[in-house]
C-alpha cells in the first residue's frame, strides 16, 4: 500500500482533487433529490415543495404540495381571500413537463380583522395540493422550478415570492432505479391529509345535496339561502359556508341552522352595482365545511332570483310562504306608517277635528274613526290592485317592496305633489279644511276619503317592515299581495280607530276642533315629506332640473294661494287651468331631468336573463397559475 | 307653569314621532353602489385645508386609499401609477388615509409629507382618522379606488390594476381606473364598473 502510494506523481493527484471538486460542486448546484425542497423562510412564514414520492411516476397523475408554516398570528389566503390579501399564485413555465397545472384550497377558516373586516384563509400550517399531468418522455429525472408568489398578513401585509426546486428521479428510467415510484413515509401522509381537507363536489357524494335561492326581496341587501342535506355534522364542529368572489354582491356574515341532517345557511349580501333589474339567475359558487365526512362540499350553481323566497326543507327546496306571518309583519309596517309625515299630519288633523264633536263625543268620533279606518284599508287595496293590473313582470308589490318606485324621478314628483296638495289643505289655501275638520263638517264622507288617502301618502316613506310583508306577499301570487296590502291598510287605519276611543282624554287637542293655529302647525309636519322626497329626487335628476321641480312645486302653492284669495269666478277657473299645469310640469320636468334612462318594460328589454348554467360540479376550481 | 298652545304640543309630539321614522327610513335607505351618487365627505388635508366632495361637482374625482406603510401603496408609489394617472388625465386625485391614530401604521403630517416628496406625490392626501369616510365607502384596502363622474355618481370602484403581485411592467398591466376615466371620457359605460381590490387592509 504505502508503496502504491509512495509511487503517485503530483500530476495523478491534483487531476484526483480536480476530479473530486468538480463532483462536489455539480452536487452542491443540483436540487436535493429528495421529497421536499429546502424551506424558504422569512419571519412570518416558511414554504417549501413537497412531494410524497422518493420517486415519482415517470407519466401520468402527479401530486405535490405547498406547505407552509406560519408564525402565531399570520394567515395565508383561500381562493377568495375575503376583503384583502390574495391567494398564492404559482408559475410552472420553467418545468414544462408539467401540464394542467392546479393549484387547489383545503377547507378554509374564517378570520375576523379590526374594522369589521374579514379574512377567508390559514392559520399554523397549511398543505395547499398541486394536480398536475406528467409528461417526461425519455427524461431520467424531473427538476421542478416552481415560481411562488403569497401574500401573508396579520394586521400588516407582507408579499414573498421564492422559486422552489424539487429533483425527483422517475421510476424505472435511470439505471438501478426502482421501476415503480416510491412514497416516502414523511410527505405522503402530510399530502393526503390536506388532500383529505379538500372539498368534494357534491356531485360526487351520493344522498347528499346542496341547493340555493337568492331572495330579491331588498334587492340592495339579497340573501343567499343554501340549503345542504344527507349529512349530520359531527358533533363539536360548527359548519361554515364560504363563498367565492362575486362581481355583483359582496358577502355578508352567514348565519345557520340545522336540524339533523338538514343545514340552512343564510347569507346576506350587498349589491355592488345599481341594476336595472334583479336578475333572473345569478352563478354562485360555495364551500361548506366542517361536515365531518366529509370534511367538507362544494357547489356551483345558477341561483334563481326570488322575492320573499324561503327553503322549504320538508319539499327539498321549493319556495313557500308563511302567510300569517306575512299578514302580520303587513299590520305591523303598517302602523309604522302611521307615523309618517304625511299620514301622521292627516290623521292629528282629523283626531283634533274628532275632539271638537259634540258630547258624547265618543260615539260618532268612534264612528268616524271606524269609517277612516276602512277608508285606509279600501285605499290600500285600491293601491294594490292598481299596481297588479299595471305593472307587469315583477309586479307591483315587488316594485313597491324593493323601493325602486323611490328612485324613479316621476313617481317622486308625483308623490311630492300629493304631499303639496295635504300642506295647501291644511294651510287653507285649497278645499276647506277649517270646515270639514269643525264639528259641523266632520262626517262619514271626510274620514273615509282622509283615511283612504294615508296609503298613496304613506308610499313616500321606505319603511322596512312593510316593505318586507309586501315583497314576501308578492312571492305568494295576487291573493297574497291583496292579503298583505289590506293588513297594511288595517294597520295604517287602526291608529284612526284608536283615536276614536281615546279622543276624550288627548288633553292637548283644542276644545274647539282643529283650530287655524293647530291645521297650520300639521301642515308643516306633512311638508317634511316633500323635502326628504325632493332629497330623494336630488339623487335621481340633473342638478338644474331639481331646482326647477321645486320652482314648479313652489308656484303651484303660489297658484292655490292667489286662486284662494281670488273672488273673480273667472280667475279663479284660469288658476286652476294653471294649478293643475304647474302640477303636470312638476312630473314632466322630474322625468326629463332623469340622471338614468328609463328602464324598459320588462317583455321590451333586449337583456336576456343569464341562460341557467346546468354545468355540473366538478373536481376543484381552476387556480391563478401563471 | 308655562302655557304651550295646543298646536304647538302638536307639532312637537308629531315631529318626535317622524324623526323616529326618519331615522328608520335613512337607515334602510344607505348603501354604497356603483351607479348611485358618492357620499359626500369633508375631510382635511396634510396642510390643514378642507376638501369636501361637493367643492368638485362638475370634475371628475378619484379616490384613493392609502396607507404609506403598506407595500401596496408604496409599491404604486415608487412606480408612480397613481401619480402617473392624476397628471395624465383631466381629473381631481384624492388620497384618503383613513389608519386609525393608535395603529402602528399611522402617521404624523410631517411623516406623510417627507413620504409624498419622496415619491413625487402632488395630489392631496386627506386624513380620515375616524375612519367614517372609509367606511361609508365602505374601504376594505389600501389601495381601494373610486371614480365619481361630474354628477357625483360613482362609476367605478375596485382596485387600481389587475396586477396585484405586480409581475408585469406597468405599461402592460390592465389599469382599470385608467380604463374607466377613458371609457367615461368617450361616453361609453365603464365595464367592468367593480373588481375586487387588492392591497393590505384598511387599518381602521
Amino acid at each position: 500500500m504505502r508503496a502504491r502510494f509512495s509511487r503517485s506523481t503530483p500530476a495523478a493527484t491534483a487531476l484526483v482533487a480536480l476530479v473530486l471538486v468538480s463532483l462536489g460542486l455539480l452536487a452542491s448546484t443540483r436540487p436535493a433529490a429528495a421529497a421536499a425542497s429546502p424551506w424558504n423562510e422569512n419571519p412570518h412564514s416558511r414554504v417549501r415543495l413537497v412531494s410524497p414520492y422518493l420517486v415519482a411516476p415517470a407519466n401520468g397523475e402527479l401530486w405535490l404540495g405547498l406547505h407552509f408554516t406560519l408564525a402565531p398570528g399570520w394567515h395565508v389566503y383561500w381562493k377568495n381571500s375575503g376583503d384583502a390579501g390574495f391567494p398564492p399564485v404559482i408559475d410552472t413555465t420553467a418545468t414544462p413537463e408539467l401540464g394542467d397545472v392546479e393549484l387547489l384550497f383545503p377547507a378554509p377558516d374564517r378570520y375576523e380583522l379590526p374594522g369589521g373586516l374579514v379574512a377567508f384563509g390559514y392559520a399554523h400550517e397549511v398543505v395547499y395540493p398541486v394536480h398536475a399531468m406528467l409528461a417526461a418522455p425519455g427524461e431520467e429525472r424531473l427538476e421542478l422550478s416552481i415560481t411562488l408568489d403569497y401574500l401573508v398578513c396579520e394586521v400588516d401585509c407582507v408579499p414573498y415570492r421564492y422559486t422552489l426546486r424539487l429533483d425527483q428521479p422517475l421510476a424505472g428510467r435511470a439505471a438501478g432505479e426502482a421501476p415503480a415510484p416510491e412514497i416516502d413515509p414523511e410527505t405522503a401522509p402530510l399530502l393526503d391529509a390536506w388532500r383529505s381537507r379538500l372539498p368534494r363536489p357534491v356531485a360526487e357524494l351520493p344522498g347528499i345535496t346542496t341547493d340555493a335561492v337568492l331572495d330579491v326581496s331588498d334587492l340592495e341587501r339579497p340573501t343567499l339561502l343554501v340549503t345542504v342535506k344527507g349529512v349530520e355534522p359531527e358533533p363539536g364542529l360548527e359548519p361554515e359556508i364560504f363563498l367565492e368572489h362575486h362581481e355583483l354582491f359582496e358577502t355578508g356574515a352567514p348565519s345557520r341552522e340545522q336540524t339533523g341532517d338538514h343545514l340552512l345557511f343564510r347569507v346576506p349580501l350587498e349589491l355592488r352595482r345599481r341594476l336595472e333589474e334583479a336578475p333572473r339567475t345569478t352563478p354562485f359558487a360555495w364551500t361548506v365545511t366542517n361536515l365531518g365526512t366529509p370534511h367538507a362540499i362544494e357547489a356551483r350553481r345558477a341561483v334563481p332570483a326570488q322575492i320573499g323566497a324561503e327553503i322549504d326543507e320538508a319539499e327539498g327546496g321549493g319556495a313557500r310562504t308563511d302567510l300569517v306571518a306575512v299578514v302580520l309583519g303587513g299590520l305591523a309596517g303598517g302602523l309604522l306608517l302611521a307615523l309618517t309625515p304625511g299620514a301622521l299630519a292627516l290623521l292629528l288633523a282629523f283626531l283634533a277635528g274628532f275632539r271638537g264633536l259634540a258630547t258624547p263625543a265618543t260615539r260618532p268620533a268612534l264612528s268616524l274613526g271606524a269609517t277612516a279606518c276602512a277608508g285606509a284599508v279600501a285605499g290600500s287595496l285600491l293601491l294594490a290592485l292598481f299596481a297588479l293590473t299595471s305593472v307587469p313582470g315583477r309586479g307591483a308589490a315587488a316594485v313597491v317592496a324593493s323601493g325602486a318606485h323611490l328612485d324613479e324621478p316621476t313617481a317622486l314628483a308625483a308623490l311630492a305633489l300629493v304631499s303639496l296638495g295635504l300642506v295647501l289643505w291644511l294651510w287653507g289655501f285649497v278645499g276647506n279644511a277649517e270646515a270639514r275638520l269643525s264639528s259641523r263638517g266632520l262626517g262619514t264622507g271626510p274620514a273615509a276619503v282622509a283615511g283612504a288617502l294615508a296609503p298613496l301618502l304613506a308610499l313616500s316613506w321606505p319603511v322596512p317592515p312593510a316593505s318586507t310583508a309586501l315583497a314576501r306577499a308578492a312571492a305568494g301570487g295576487d291573493l297574497a299581495t291583496v292579503l298583505v296590502a289590506a293588513a297594511v291598510g288595517l294597520g295604517l287605519g287602526l291608529p284612526w280607530l284608536a283615536g276614536g276611543f281615546v279622543v276624550s282624554g288627548m288633553a292637548a287637542l283644542s276644545r274647539d276642533g282643529a283650530s287655524e293655529r293647530t291645521r297650520q302647525a300639521l301642515g308643516f309636519v306633512a311638508a317634511l315629506t316633500i323635502f326628504w322626497l325632493l332629497y330623494l329626487l336630488s339623487a335621481s335628476v340633473r342638478t338644474e332640473y331639481l331646482a326647477f321641480v321645486e320652482l314648479a312645486l313652489l308656484i303651484t302653492a303660489l297658484v292655490a294661494w292667489l286662486r284662494r284669495r281670488s273672488r273673480s269666478q273667472t280667475l279663479r277657473a284660469v288658476l286652476m287651468i294653471a294649478l293643475l299645469a304647474a302640477a303636470v310640469s312638476t312630473v314632466w320636468l322630474a322625468d326629463r331631468g332623469r340622471l338614468r334612462a328609463r328602464a324598459p318594460a320588462p317583455e321590451e328589454s333586449p337583456r336576456r336573463a343569464q341562460s341557467p348554467d346546468a354545468e355540473a360540479d366538478r373536481t376543484g376550481p381552476p387556480a391563478a397559475v401563471g | 307653569m308655562v302655557h304651550v298652545r295646543p298646536s304647538l304640543r302638536i307639532l312637537a309630539i308629531a315631529l318626535v314621532l317622524v324623526t323616529a321614522t326618519v331615522t328608520l327610513a335613512s337607515v334602510a335607505a344607505a348603501s354604497v353602489i356603483v351607479g348611485d351618487p358618492a357620499p359626500g365627505f369633508t375631510l382635511t388635508d396634510l396642510n390643514g385645508q378642507e376638501h369636501s366632495l361637493a367643492d368638485y361637482r362638475g370634475q371628475v374625482v378619484v379616490l384613493e386609499w392609502i396607507n404609506p406603510k403598506c407595500p401596496f401603496s408604496e409599491r404604486h408609489a415608487k412606480e408612480k401609477t397613481m401619480i402617473g394617472l392624476a397628471h395624465r388625465f383631466d381629473v381631481v386625485w384624492l388620497a384618503i388615509n383613513s389608519s386609525n391614530p393608535e395603529h402602528v401604521d399611522a402617521m404624523s403630517a410631517a411623516e406623510h409629507r417627507a413620504y409624498d416628496t419622496k415619491y413625487g406625490i402632488d395630489y392631496p392626501v386627506l386624513f380620515d382618522p375616524t375612519g367614517a369616510v372609509g367606511h361609508a365607502y365602505d374601504a376594505k384596502t389600501t389601495p381601494h379606488m373610486f371614480v365619481i363622474d361630474e354628477e357625483g355618481i360613482l362609476i367605478y370602484e375596485g382596485a387600481i390594476d389587475a396586477d396585484p403581485l405586480g409581475r408585469q411592467p406597468p405599461a402592460k398591466r390592465t389599469n382599470y381606473v385608467a380604463a374607466a376615466l377613458e371609457a367615461h371620457a368617450q361616453g361609453h359605460p365603464v365595464d367592468p364598473a367593480n373588481t375586487k381590490p387588492y392591497g393590505c387592509t384598511v387599518k381602521y
